[in-house]
């Protein structure tokens, strides 16, 4: 297990979960939608933007987060190189917990707004956002 | 004291009242997601059930009898922790939470005991669904009753033409 507190290298990627909507009507599909957290509320106990360490499945992702729960169509999840996150002003370091060994925290030093959510969510634009498919 | 939480509309799942103190988390992922919550010295373990990433979630309460019966969940190892906290809510009286990042706590229904860990979602909706439709039935009555609610019924809100 990594040192919690240690920098990530900006070679490796990390793994962020979040939420598919599916468009449909009766039996046929329209659409799908990505939901993910892109800012953080310091006033509501949201310290730091966990992600985990390595390009992870979605299933994978599941196990370790959602406690009781299998993954299937309502999730979803997209990846980030730490060297871009990095460029536009993140730390990214490990934060390891028993439950989720891999956890890593993002931050960033100043206020966490709308201009900063966005460069979080380029981040992440290079790899597609991957959905579940059970 | 009441066997089941006190919620209040708004607040954030882990700190569900004015007077909750959140006083452990066991597990986080951005936000906690399961954790230990005292009301007036009443020791609640609480899980979110489904939606960890948000943005609407589902959560679940458990009325401990101390605060120290959660120290399993500090104390096991992870491959452990699912099976301590199914067996540390097991059978207790529950309380059952929809939520979204938004807005905080959106509704929320009390389960009778006994509850467990895997039944907490299908048992809460069913019980919200119930909720909901007392709350329907009770709105037809009044509208019987009181003819003016039945005529503004069909009014929507519309800017004011002074506004225009």
């Amino acid at each position: 297990m990594s040192e919690r507190g240690e920098d990530l290298p900006g070679e490796s990627m990390v793994t962020q979960l979040g939420k598919t909507e599916i468009g449909r009507r009766g039996a046929v599909w329209f659409g799908r939608t990505f939901s993910f957290r892109s800012g953080l509320r310091p006033t509501r106990n949201e310290l730091d933007m966990s992600v985990l360490d390595g390009r992870i499945s979605v299933a994978e992702v599941v196990s370790l987060i959602c406690i009781g729960d299998d993954g299937g169509l309502a999730d979803a999840v997209r990846y980030a190189l730490v060297s871009d996150l990095k460029t536009k002003g993140f730390t990214v370091k490990h934060s390891p917990s028993k439950t989720i060994p891999i956890h890593v925290s993002v931050t960033y030093s100043g206020e966490w707004d709308a201009d900063i959510q966005l460069k979080f969510d380029l981040c992440f634009d290079q790899f597609g956002v991957h959905g579940g498919t059970s | 004291m009441s066997d089941h939480v006190h919620l209040e509309k708004g607040r954030d799942p882990w700190l569900p009242s004015d007077e909750s103190e959140l006083k452990q988390v066991y597990h986080r992922f951005t936000v906690p997601l399961v954790g230990l919550v005292v009301q007036h010295g009443v020791p609640y373990v609480f899980w979110c059930v489904v939606g960890h990433a948000g943005p609407e979630s589902a959560w679940a309460y458990a009325r401990l009898d101390t605060a120290s019966d959660a120290a399993v969940l500090e104390s096991c190892d992870r491959n452990e922790f699912e099976r301590a906290l199914t067996t540390l809510v097991k059978d207790r009286a529950c309380t059952f939470a929809l939520s979204s990042d938004e807005t905080g706590i959106l509704e929320s229904v009390d389960i009778d005991p006994p509850a467990s860990f895997d039944d907490a979602f299908q048992r809460g909706m069913h019980e919200l669904q119930i909720k909901i439709k007392e709350t329907q039935a009770e709105m037809e009555s009044l509208m019987v009753r009181y003819e003016s609610i039945q005529s503004v019924r069909t009014f929507d809100i519309a800017p004011s033409p002074a506004l225009l």
